[in-house]
């Protein structure tokens, strides 16, 4: 019965922004007046606010430590069936049906398969996860793109005294900030740790019910942004 | 070709006539999204073997589909619409397969709770009600979860993997928390309602 009301009452609704319009929203690839609209809807709709977070975890996904075995299989596996997906593609009705990979696709697969054993040698030859040497901009931000933080997030029953994050690789400082809702700057600090304390007068501005945002940046050794985590939101709950 | 981006080989690839068209273009554009993409499955799935399976699906759409990506809009962007389609085709096509309808069902890991004032809410109010509160008492991750969970039919350990969540219980001990508070408001609520002139 509850389960059912909360269904009803929290499954999308019709005007719900569909999921292609929404990803151009968040691209900023919508005409302004689109934008608004969307804008407009998202602000006071949280099932399209949940979306946007799952694609905004998409975008900026790194593999997790305990997820490194199951993705290594799976993109070998991946690259050992290439032939396959790009046949199942021309069964969905492609034109390439007719391209001239037809006549050399044993040579295809086999080379598919020399691609898939190299590309395992470099990415599983040491402990730490390695990357092709021919990687793109996309697979470098699969490494690199986001800090995860630790704390603090949502409601918090003390103001919080310091700032926490998970440590990114080949980060030489992290840039701090702390601001209003409207992204106006509290305070920013930068530090080499991976936490930093709240001076005092910074905890005073923490009060009940008013909620706050921060982020961190991680800059890398040519003094370039090479990570940052989510704009993360956190305040003292009401009392 | 590793210093293009992924629009740029996307649009190369264009360039050829269909017949022509270089496959390996499109193998380094793929490659470079193939952790992204079966990590996201393995979250989603929480098996190796369907994430890989998931995963394959996912490029085989993309591949059949590259020529509809609009250049105005990033790769990764695309790809996660796929992948998320291709997620909701297969849990609808398990729902359709009895066998596995508890495996795809909700219930399966649902935290239960006394939550009598929200469990009486009248069907018609609800979705108003329910939203209004929502937004008023629970913190936003409280929120994500439950629209994710109830209006998205995700399970728990998806929503516990794909939002990342560290906490011991995961998206468990949000919802347990989120329906305490949401059944203590609605009580206030009703309260306010029946003394109102």
């Amino acid at each position: 019965m509850e389960k059912e009301l909360l269904h009803g009452a929290l499954k999308p609704g019709p005007d719900c922004v569909p999921i292609d319009e929404l990803g151009r929203y968040a691209d900023g690839a919508l005409a302004p007046q689109e934008r608004a609209s969307v804008a407009a809807h998202v602000e006071a709709c949280a099932n399209c606010q949940a979306e946007l977070a799952l694609l905004r975890a998409f975008t900026g996904a790194t593999v997790r430590d305990g997820e490194r075995d199951a993705v290594r299989n799976g993109v070998t596996r991946l690259r050992q069936r290439e032939s396959e997906i790009f046949a199942d593609a021309r069964h969905e009705g492609s034109a390439r049906t007719k391209g001239p990979f037809r006549a050399i696709r044993p040579a295809l697969s086999l080379a598919a398969v020399l691609l898939a054993v190299v590309g395992s040698f470099y990415l599983f030859k040491s402990d730490a996860p390695r990357l092709p040497s021919n990687v793109g901009r996309e697979t470098e931000a699969m490494r690199s793109l986001t800090v995860s933080v630790r704390t603090p997030v949502g409601d918090q029953v003390e103001a919080p005294e310091r700032f926490e994050w998970q440590p990114v690789s080949g980060a030489v400082r992290y840039h701090v900030a702390l601001m209003e809702v409207d992204r106006r700057e509290l305070w920013a600090i930068d530090t080499s740790d991976t936490s930093v304390t709240l001076p005092a007068a910074v905890r005073r501005q923490i009060v009940p019910s008013k909620t706050l945002l921060w982020q961190v940046k991680a800059v890398g050794a040519a003094d370039a942004p090479i990570a940052e985590s989510g704009v993360e939101r956190f305040r003292l709950a009401p009392r | 070709m590793d210093v293009l981006s992924d629009e740029q080989l996307i649009a190369q690839y264009r360039l050829a006539p269909a017949a022509e068209r270089s496959r390996p273009l499109v193998e380094e554009l793929f490659r470079r999204h193939q952790s992204r993409v079966v990590a996201w499955c393995y979250r989603l799935t929480g098996d190796r073997t369907q994430a890989a399976d998931l995963a394959q699906e996912v490029f085989a759409k993309a591949y059949a589909s590259l020529d509809a990506f609009r250049s105005d809009s990033k790769f990764t962007t695309w790809l996660y619409v796929i992948t998320r389609n291709r997620w909701r085709d297969e849990l609808r096509a398990r729902r359709a397969r009895p066998r596995e309808t508890s495996e795809a069902s909700i219930d399966e890991v649902e935290p239960t709770g006394e939550n009598e004032a929200l469990a009486a809410l009248e069907a018609r109010d609800a979705r108003a009600i329910v939203r209004r509160l929502m937004a008023d008492v629970l913190d936003e991750t409280e929120q994500r979860v439950m629209t994710l969970h109830y209006g998205h039919e995700m399970r728990l350990d998806a929503i516990t993997a794909t939002l990342g969540l560290t906490n011991a219980s995961g998206a468990k001990a949000y919802i347990v928390s989120a329906k305490r508070k949401l059944n203590a408001a609605v009580k206030r609520w009703k309260k306010n309602s029946s003394t109102a002139p």
